[in-house]
């Protein structure tokens, strides 16, 4: 071996000492990239829709429970707190339709509901009316009856229930199971309840 | 029976590529990955480790000393200024080659950087496994191959998946290593142009420049030589000491010892040279600290000329000793022994012992540093013989003459015929007097500093002179001739009033001495003039004495001061 100088030797070590350093800051930045492509990029892509769609106005869309908890009573809880904020979007006193009403024990159609099959009935609607929310009736004194599980929508508002009706009327749905009904987090007294004839 | 076996055998290749395949794929595609990355390493250890792999390839050592046509200085060349790019093409050649040889061809016969030779690949060791896959079922070793083909494709596949993706790896990884060379290079070249362009623009705003003291010509890019290796016959020179391809802030030398290359950092302590091939004489230690200013001396013969330079040194050096005067130091080493013997003599009071000047062609510079911080000079003090000056061609070879600062002018009282007419033989006989026309002498000066300077005749240049009258302790002693100060009364004893004693030497030269027409031409060349009475007895401490003539206590001027006066900032 031939004698290399000390200054080679120097400098060459501190090329290899800033080539671990960007092998080492190579490796970091894959990793991250690959830790952005698998968690954050599908959420982003599934947002942006397919690529060319044209964005449309919307109304916001309220979430489901994203995973349903084995037991209904705390399902029906959960969804009905996480549908709070959306049903505080309707101005006081508005009039929206109100798609169903359940507590345990309802008949309906021949149907005596538990609660998991309140948990399938608002379901099922939410996934029909795209919007659709869960409440708690009594947490709002325009219901007479404080232990119902109501589903309305309340991106239909309308100052009075003649609008509401109109959107039953337009949907297809029958008199029991649509309806304008009057929300108000304060005010319980009036008419707050009008059927279709 | 032949019909059952079959349907095994499907079975067995259907399962081995549904449930073995992906398997086989996946391992051999991590082992091939490994053993790339693996080779990888070892190749950029191999180089980068700094001592195994060769340097011929670098193109960095400098060429040897007694190398003919050296077209650059003796000492590495910078790392990163090209070499690193050629340490890691090396280092990629042989992973790859190592890599390819691992994973699938084998190693080479001879082998390749000292590795065992005859190993077989991933690729020919999966490719046995799988020939010899029959011998452990006898009975169908075709069948056994069959199911053992998928799992074997897998793991072929698998094989240069993983050298690909590795090789991928690899190849990211030097990306992002090339980039932080080639910033780091272009960081450096950006920084070494600043550094040399801000060096310029100081030394620019100080008015910093540095002569060579032999050919007298500006040394814009002096030379310098290695402390470490000044013996190895004048190789160690390095003509361009300047931040760029051999080092941004230093260098290394041929001996292995590192320069500066810039002032801030010590370059000034190293030995300057004169940069042009038909000098390269020493240049004054320290330079470029400190703006030069160049004084010659102009005299004829024998007027004291040699004695009063060695004097006025002799004397700032004893005021520096004694803390009375500012900083002093001696730029030249070479001159020290010629001064030292002068001084000495001086001491004595021998002047009979200092010889005359030789007429050489270039009259050498004596360098002496005066002054501390913003406020120190590099003086350039030209001792020319007296013969120079007395003949116009003599004149117009003294090329020190266009950096000149400064001029003193040394005058002999007793070269004038005036003065001796009234000085007794006695008084002659102790002072050999000059045979000069100080008049014409000053005169060729005159015109070839105009020469030189490319100034217009009449014109006054910019330029103080200091016209000393020397041997005055011999007019004192006259009691025949006066001497300029012995009038003055107060002022006769008080070096401080200067008007009044430049006043006075005037006007001895122009009564006593006659010499109305070298005032005239001397104030009418100059910028400024001021006139000084000295005697080089009164080097080391200017005594009072008395005038013969007069009775009255008179001081001479310090040798020192015609010095300090053109150093003064007017």
């Amino acid at each position: 071996m031939t004698d290399i100088p000390r200054v080679v030797v120097t400098a060459r070590r501190t090329a290899g000492a800033i080539l671990v350093v960007s092998a080492l800051a190579t490796i970091v930045a894959l990793v991250l990239v690959f830790a952005w492509w698998f968690t954050l990029a599908p959420t982003i892509r599934a947002v942006a829709g397919p690529s060319g769609s044209v964005p449309s106005y919307s109304v916001q869309i309220p979430a489901a429970v994203p995973a349903t908890p084995t037991d209904p009573g705390v399902a029906l809880v959960q969804q009905a707190a996480n549908d709070q904020s959306t049903v505080a979007t309707i101005p006081e006193g508005y009039w929206v339709p109100q798609l169903s009403s359940k507590r345990i024990g309802t008949v309906d159609d021949g149907k005596t509901y538990t609660e998991q099959d309140i948990v399938d009935d608002h379901l099922e609607l939410r996934s029909q009316y795209p919007g659709a929310v869960l409440l708690w009736s009594g947490d709002y004194p325009t219901f007479t009856l404080p232990d119902l599980w109501v589903t309305i929508l309340p991106s239909d508002y309308h100052s009075g229930p003649a609008g509401a009706n109109a959107w039953c009327d337009a949907s297809g749905r029958d008199k029991d199971h649509c309806f304008a009904k009057r929300i108000s987090s304060t005010s319980r007294y009036g008419h707050n309840t009008e059927h279709r004839r | 029976m032949w019909l059952l076996l079959a349907g095994v055998v499907v079975v067995g290749i259907y399962l081995s590529i549904v449930f073995v395949a992906p398997f086989t794929l996946l391992i051999a595609g991590v082992i091939a990955a490994m053993v790339v990355l693996v080779e990888y390493a070892t190749a950029a250890a191999w180089v980068f480790r700094g001592t195994a792999a060769p340097i011929q390839h670098l193109h960095i050592e400098p060429q040897p000393a007694d190398g003919e046509g050296r077209s650059r200085d003796p000492a590495y060349r910078s790392y990163y200024f090209g070499p690193v790019f050629r340490d890691y093409a090396l280092a990629l050649q042989v992973a790859a080659k190592r890599g390819w040889e691992r994973s699938f061809a084998g190693l080479s016969v001879n082998g390749s950087a000292g590795r065992p030779v005859g190993a077989r690949s991933l690729a020919q060791h999966l490719y046995d496994r799988w020939l010899a896959i029959g011998f452990y079922v006898p009975s169908s070793p075709a069948a056994a191959k069959a199911v053992a083909a998928g799992p074997m494709a897998g793991a072929m596949l698998g094989l240069a998946a993983g050298a690909v993706g590795a090789a991928a790896l690899a190849i990211a990884i030097s990306a992002v290593f090339g980039f932080v060379l080639v910033a780091t290079v272009l960081v450096a070249v950006v920084v070494a142009g600043a550094l040399r362009l801000i060096e310029i623009g100081v030394l620019r705003m100080r008015g910093i420049t540095i002569e060579c003291g032999v050919c007298h010509r500006g040394a814009t890019a002096p030379m310098y030589a290695c402390s470490f290796c000044t013996a190895d016959g004048g190789g160690s020179l390095h003509r361009n000491l300047v931040p760029g391809s051999l080092g941004v802030f230093s260098r290394v030398c041929r001996c292995g010892n590192p320069l500066p290359t810039l002032l801030a950092r010590g370059k000034w302590k190293l030995a300057g040279y004169c940069q042009y091939d038909d000098c390269n004489a020493p240049l004054p230690v320290k330079g470029l600290t400190a703006p030069t200013f160049h004084v010659p001396v102009v005299a004829g013969r024998q007027s004291g000329k040699t004695v009063f330079m060695i004097s006025a040194v002799a004397s700032l050096e004893e005021h520096a000793r004694n803390g009375r005067g500012g900083g002093f130091e001696f730029a030249d080493p070479q001159a020290l022994p010629a001064y030292l013997a002068v001084r000495t003599a001086l001491e004595q009071a021998t002047f009979s012992a200092i010889g005359a000047t030789l007429p050489v062609v270039s009259i050498p510079a004596f360098n002496i540093y005066l002054g501390q911080a913003r406020a120190k000079r590099l003086l350039y003090l030209y001792d020319g013989a007296g013969e120079r000056y007395e003949k116009e061609s003599g004149v117009a070879t003294l090329r020190f003459l266009e950096h000149s600062g400064g001029v003193v002018v040394i005058l002999d009282p007793f070269s004038f015929a005036a003065v001796r007419r009234v000085t007794t033989p006695e008084v002659l006989a102790g002072v050999r007097h000059s045979q000069a026309d100080a008049d014409d002498v000053v005169g060729r000066f005159a015109e070839g500093l105009r020469q030189s300077r490319g100034a217009r005749a009449g014109q006054k240049m910019n330029i103080k002179v200091a016209v000393v009258l020397t041997k005055c302790d011999a007019v004192l002693e006259s009691a025949d001739v006066a001497h300029p100060y012995d009038q003055l009364a107060g002022a006769a004893g008080d070096p401080g009033r200067r008007p009044e004693r430049s006043a006075a030497v005037r006007e001895w030269l122009c009564s006593i001495a006659g010499q109305q027409g070298l005032v005239a031409g001397v104030e009418n060349t100059f910028g400024r003039c001021g006139y000084f009475a000295v005697s080089a007895r009164d080097t080391f401490e200017v005594t009072s004495r008395t005038s013969s003539r007069t009775r009255t206590a008179v001081r001479n001027d310090d040798t020192a001061a015609p010095l300090h006066w053109l150093l003064e900032k007017s």
